[in-house]
């Protein structure tokens, strides 16, 4: 895996590569369907997560902020891989944490995942790009809904962080397999194995491929072969690959 | 699709088919039980005794529609007598309280599940596997339990069971909880597998005098057991 890793890493290339249609092999199918079931259901318990705390704050959204953060500890605890939510006021700054009571006062009204959820005026799930965190240093995926009146006001919006490692499966094994998730803006958003640096010439085929499909590729006559997945509810791409001559 | 296939191949594909199984049926638990989280939040607060049981029979039925496979959701005094239901309004006088997903959610702490044993025929419906967890109130005492009931048969994503293979998911206490196909002879004994062979490793046993391939995992974060055979 880390000679995988390092290969795709230092690679810069030519990639001369038509789009061919269905190769077969049976393992990288496997284990494209292991990614891509990891990939969804981890989203859709972040989602409901989400939307359950979202129910319960506009319940009461002046309940008070020691009950509130109580009731979102409960979801992120029964949610692996939440690290954390938050909430976000009609004026942007950090009004509950479910990490910390009380909630630290801070203005978040310039993160993109605020911005895109106070604008929302439906429930709508925003999945945004890695950032590392201002006060943790730690890395972490945002994902964001709005919060409405009864009118369907926003009021303010709902966030949870996640470990980027969470949204792939690491404990499977696939020997000389590499998968990456891409949000619907093309921001890689976690790789297995981590930190690998997709060369330029792939990330372009991966955004021309607009439908589910097979890539071939080649690296300085290396030759991998890719699933391209679309999990459509989330505009999310799992790209499964797959050496097909020893990377050496 | 290939007649013989080199035995690691095989083995490592058994091992990603019986994960992939668990990760789909992993989804429908959770969905599950963050709604028992709502439904706990939301009578733990005092305000909740307030709200008309209508309202809170039509908030549980919003929830079963939100999630495939969900069946019913229903919640139980301190003492097992049912208080709220999604099934039918206005609630009907059932005492409920010798039920083990009643008895074994009253002794949990605040924020875990119990999942019980399935039920075959029951008042609410055939063939349900129930998850429970306690409800406190604002002062910390037991206030009562939350049900909710899951269709056994959702837990599994059949059309990638393969033609030859038998998926089953059991309790961690032997218990069978569903199974494709759905009737199945002479089973090993779950309890006795995980004792015998190590988790994830693929092993050549017999059943029903046929040689499988069989290998067990563990749920990650339920206590349940998915074991994968596939005949040769």
């Amino acid at each position: 895996m880390m000679r995988i890793a390092k290969l795709v890493f230092f690679l810069f290339l030519f990639i001369s590569a038509p789009l061919v249609p269905s190769y077969g092999d049976d393992k990288l199918k496997a284990y494209a369907d292991l990614q891509v079931m990891h990939v969804m259901s981890t989203i859709e318990g972040i989602e409901q997560a989400l939307n359950e705390s979202a129910l319960y704050l506009e319940r009461d959204p002046n309940g008070a902020q020691k009950d509130q953060h109580e009731a979102l500890a409960k979801y992120v605890d029964r949610t692996p891989g939440l690290r954390a939510i938050i909430v976000i006021g009609a004026d942007g700054r950090l009004k509950i944490d479910s990490f910390t009571y009380p909630a630290k006062d801070i203005d978040l009204s310039d993160r993109a995942y605020v911005k895109a959820a106070r604008q929302m005026k439906q429930r709508a799930l925003y999945i945004g790009t890695p950032v590392v965190g201002r006060s943790s240093g730690a890395a972490f995926i945002p994902f964001s809904t709005s919060l409405l009146s009864a009118d369907k006001d926003n009021i303010g919006a709902m966030a949870g962080v996640i470990h980027p490692g969470f949204l792939l499966n690491q404990e499977s094994d696939c020997a000389r397999c590499f998968v990456g998730v891409f949000n619907d803006r093309h921001d890689l958003m976690v790789s297995y194995p981590s930190e690998s640096s997709y060369p330029p010439a792939f990330l372009e085929q991966i955004k021309a491929q607009k439908e589910q499909g097979m890539i071939e590729s080649e690296i300085n006559d290396i030759k991998f072969i890719s699933r391209v997945d679309f999990i459509l509810p989330y505009a999310v791409k799992v790209v499964t690959s797959k050496f097909l001559t020893n990377p050496d | 699709m290939t007649m013989s296939v080199h035995p690691a191949f095989a083995a490592g594909q058994l091992r990603l088919s019986a994960t992939y199984q668990v990760l789909h049926a992993q989804g429908l638990l959770r969905a599950a039980d963050l709604a028992l989280v709502s439904i706990a939040n939301l009578f733990q607060s005092d305000k909740s005794d307030h709200i008309n049981d209508l309202i809170i029979h039509t908030v549980l039925n919003r929830k079963i529609d939100r999630v495939a496979g969900l069946r019913a959701l229903f919640t139980t005094d301190a003492v097992g007598n049912l208080a709220h239901d999604s099934f039918k309004y206005p609630t009907r006088v059932l005492d409920l309280n010798k039920r083990d997903y009643i008895q074994n959610a009253l002794g949990l702490k605040e924020n875990d599940i119990y999942i019980g044993d399935p039920i075959k025929a029951s008042f609410f419906n055939l063939g349900s596997l129930p998850l429970s967890r306690p409800i406190f109130n604002h002062k910390g005492y037991i206030k009562g339990v939350a049900v909710a009931l899951i269709a056994p048969d959702s837990l599994l994503m059949r059309q990638k069971i393969c033609k030859k293979c038998v998926v089953s998911i059991f309790k961690t206490t032997g218990r069978k909880v569903t199974s494709f196909p759905a009737a199945v002879a002479n089973q090993p004994d779950i309890q006795a597998m995980m004792k015998s062979f190590p988790e994830n490793q693929v092993v050549d046993i017999v059943i029903n005098k046929h040689p499988t391939q069989t290998v067990w995992t563990k749920f990650p974060d339920y206590d349940l057991v998915l074991m994968y055979s596939k005949f040769n």
